[in-house]
């Protein structure tokens, strides 16, 4: 019965269907993109163990499984509507099932259940693709199986930690960052050997074979080529601005950042992780800042998606500073203002060399503009985060060809940040609030 | 002064269907009277204060506040004060600090925060988080965002919402007075006894036109109440 109203409750949600959707198409279409290219591996003998074909994309498809997991849990505690903040579905369903740990083994039953039927078919699409591509032979069920238990206790364990947090974005942030080229985790192992104890080290040995992840090129070093922010505002103030209008604006929205209890977490968290990493044997500072940079794009994506958050803040701000474009400016200026000490004390504190330190710092802030960008267009958080972190970690490793080696570079990273708010700014000026 | 002219909206719908949310609508508000506004729900009340006030863009017609469109006006809180459903402010902020931000938008002191804290009664709430106010005190938050500039037109969306029996008098009250010292008011409400009590002139809308406007007695006319009015104007609405 409270399973049945859980399955429910779950499968209304459109973004329970997006991460099903998500989670099963993306290995195939990974495993197609990379068609060319595996094939090619093969034929010229790079790729010699194709045991693992069908089976190491899947970890991408994982998002899926996280994304539900998450959900499960997140959607109790979004805000009902604009007139309460505080109300929360929460207090509907404890109503209806008081008796708490029932509830929680009916969702965990009921994300079982949904997350075990998406991994069967996404396992089974992607074998079937693999073996049509390459024609190799089918994995030993065991090893499907364990795929399968990992799809399962990957979306239980987002389960979890939002069950904690109470947020989507601090799950999906560890998770994925975690799920990267060379995780913490990973570098843990070399600290203490509990540390292959860790899920996702022990995890995918229920059926990986080969473990072969090579190092990207991390974030830095470029010099401070473009100066995107600079034409956008140059451009605004080509418009009609009110006296000391802009000053006001920043002023406005500096207050606004700086009140926000989020962002300062983030910022410390950030910088704390990074204090961590760095401290770890074996680490120099790009490999904490590999990780780390995820809390810039958090950061980014708070600051661009607070105004959207219940209680409805965006009417306020757009009755008080009605100028949209000026508006946008202004915000793009103020959070960069606020993330260069950030992103400054974080590189400090990386242990990177010093002359590298102006180049990093400028792709941080650039990257949390971008962030902030990619969040005011969805206009909200979460699902900013997965688009980001998606792109920034999950993405690079699994399409080596494909993928352009733009994001670490600064001048491409200005791009991108341009652009982002570009599109940003028109969408905010063109729609309906 | 507030001039609505001709608004028209469509929206296409889940049967992808486009509905017409908004037709010809087009009424004033004067200064120095409290103009109702009044319809079912979903009658386009909502819409046409959005895009009275920039929020939502419309397909045609147009709407000015002091004869200009909300979006050309400059330090626009001390024109036009608002009130939209909610608070306003985003939840992890403390009262305090949320009208400090607006204060500073319009390069207005942040000591208006603390005095438009006490015309509304929240004096003892200003450090607390705007997710731990209760509806009312919320509603409160948001007059008092929308006092801060002590603008000459005020703009409200269903103000006495949430409000317990003594705010909603204290609004009444605050209301008239805000008229009689020749403000403009334009406020929404389905809360027909509410609005016979402080409206001078009335505009009723239904499935997103104009059914009837004018003074609070030529609108209610031979109908006896304002009550009767508005069903007989909108005698096909499902009650």
């Amino acid at each position: 019965m409270v399973i049945r109203a859980e399955l429910r409750k779950l499968l209304a949600l459109p973004t329970a269907w997006a991460g099903l959707a998500v989670g099963i198409l993306l290995a195939p279409a990974i495993a197609l993109v990379n068609a060319r290219y595996t094939h090619h591996a093969i034929e010229t003998g790079t790729l010699t163990d194709t045991s693992d074909l069908g089976l190491s994309e899947l970890g991408i498809g994982l998002i899926g499984a996280m994304i539900l997991g998450v959900v499960v849990m997140s959607s109790e505690y979004t805000s009902t509507g604009d007139d309460a903040p505080g109300a929360r579905q929460l207090t509907a369903t404890l109503i209806a099932t008081p008796r708490r740990l029932r509830l929680l083994g009916a969702k965990a039953a009921a994300l079982t259940l949904i997350v075990a039927a998406q991994g069967a078919v996404t396992i089974a699409a992607n074998l079937a693709v693999t073996h049509r591509l390459y024609g190799v032979a089918v994995p030993a069920p065991s090893r499907v199986a364990g795929a399968l238990l990992y799809w399962v206790l990957t979306a239980l364990l987002a389960y979890a930690i939002t069950l904690i947090t109470r947020t989507g974005i601090v799950p999906l942030t560890l998770l994925i960052v975690n799920s990267a080229v060379v995780s913490v985790s990973y570098l843990l192992t070399k600290v203490t050997s509990l540390a292959a104890y860790l899920p996702d080290i022990v995890g995918p040995q229920m059926f990986i074979r080969t473990g072969d992840f090579d190092t990207r090129i991390a974030p830095g070093g470029r010099r401070y080529g473009d100066d995107g922010l600079g034409a956008l505002v140059a451009r605004d103030r080509r418009r009609p601005v009110p006296a000391g209008g802009r000053v006001k604006t920043v002023d406005a929205e500096l207050r606004k950042l700086l009140t926000l209890p989020s962002l300062l977490l983030t910022a410390t968290l950030t910088w704390a992780c990074t204090l961590l990493l760095a401290c770890l044997p074996g680490s120099d500072g790009i490999a904490a800042l590999r990780y780390t940079q995820a809390g810039f794009l958090v950061l980014g994506a708070l600051a661009g998606s607070s105004e959207y958050q219940a209680g409805g803040q965006i009417r306020t701000t757009l009755v008080a500073m009605p100028h949209r474009l000026a508006l946008q400016a202004a915000k793009a200026v103020t959070l960069a203002g606020v993330t260069l000490p950030v992103a400054a004390v974080v590189t400090a504190t990386s242990m990177l060399p010093a002359a590298r330190w102006p180049g990093t710092i400028a792709y941080l802030t650039l990257t949390t503009l971008l962030a902030a960008a990619v969040a005011g267009i969805v206009r909200d958080a979460v699902p900013a985060v997965l688009v980001l972190l998606g792109l920034f970690y999950l993405a690079p490793p699994l399409l080596p060809h494909a993928y352009p080696p733009v994001l670490p570079e600064l001048g491409h990273t200005a791009g991108w940040a341009l652009t982002a708010l570009t599109v940003a700014a028109l969408t905010f000026h063109r729609r309906d609030a | 002064m507030i001039e609505i002219d001709g608004l028209g909206k469509s929206r296409i719908s889940k049967s992808r269907k486009r509905k017409q949310i908004l037709s010809d609508v087009t009424f004033d508000a004067r200064p120095g009277r409290v103009t109702g506004f009044l319809g079912p729900n979903g009658a386009g009340k909502t819409s046409t204060l959005r895009i009275l006030l920039g929020l939502d863009r419309a397909e045609s017609g147009r709407a000015l506040v002091c004869g200009r469109p909300y979006r050309k006006l400059d330090r626009p809180l001390t024109t036009v004060g608002v009130l939209l459903d909610g608070s306003g402010a985003h939840r992890a902020r403390t009262a305090r600090a949320h009208l400090r931000w607006v204060a500073a938008s319009n390069g207005l002191p942040g000591s208006r925060a603390d005095e438009v804290l006490e015309v509304v009664g929240l004096t003892a709430e200003a450090r607390t988080r705007a997710d731990r106010l209760s509806l009312g005190m919320s509603r409160r938050l948001g007059l008092a965002a929308a006092l801060l500039g002590d603008p000459a037109v005020l703009i409200l969306d269903e103000p006495v919402n949430g409000l317990d029996p003594g705010g909603i008098r204290w609004m009444r009250e605050f209301l008239r007075d805000s008229a009689g010292q020749g403000r403009t008011v334009l406020l929404s409400s389905h809360l027909m006894g509410e609005l016979t009590e402080i409206a001078d002139d009335v505009v009723v809308i239904d499935k997103g036109r104009i059914v009837t406007q004018g003074s609070l007695a030529a609108v209610t006319g031979d109908h006896g109440s304002l009550e009767e009015a508005f069903f007989a104007l909108t005698a096909d609405a499902p009650w």
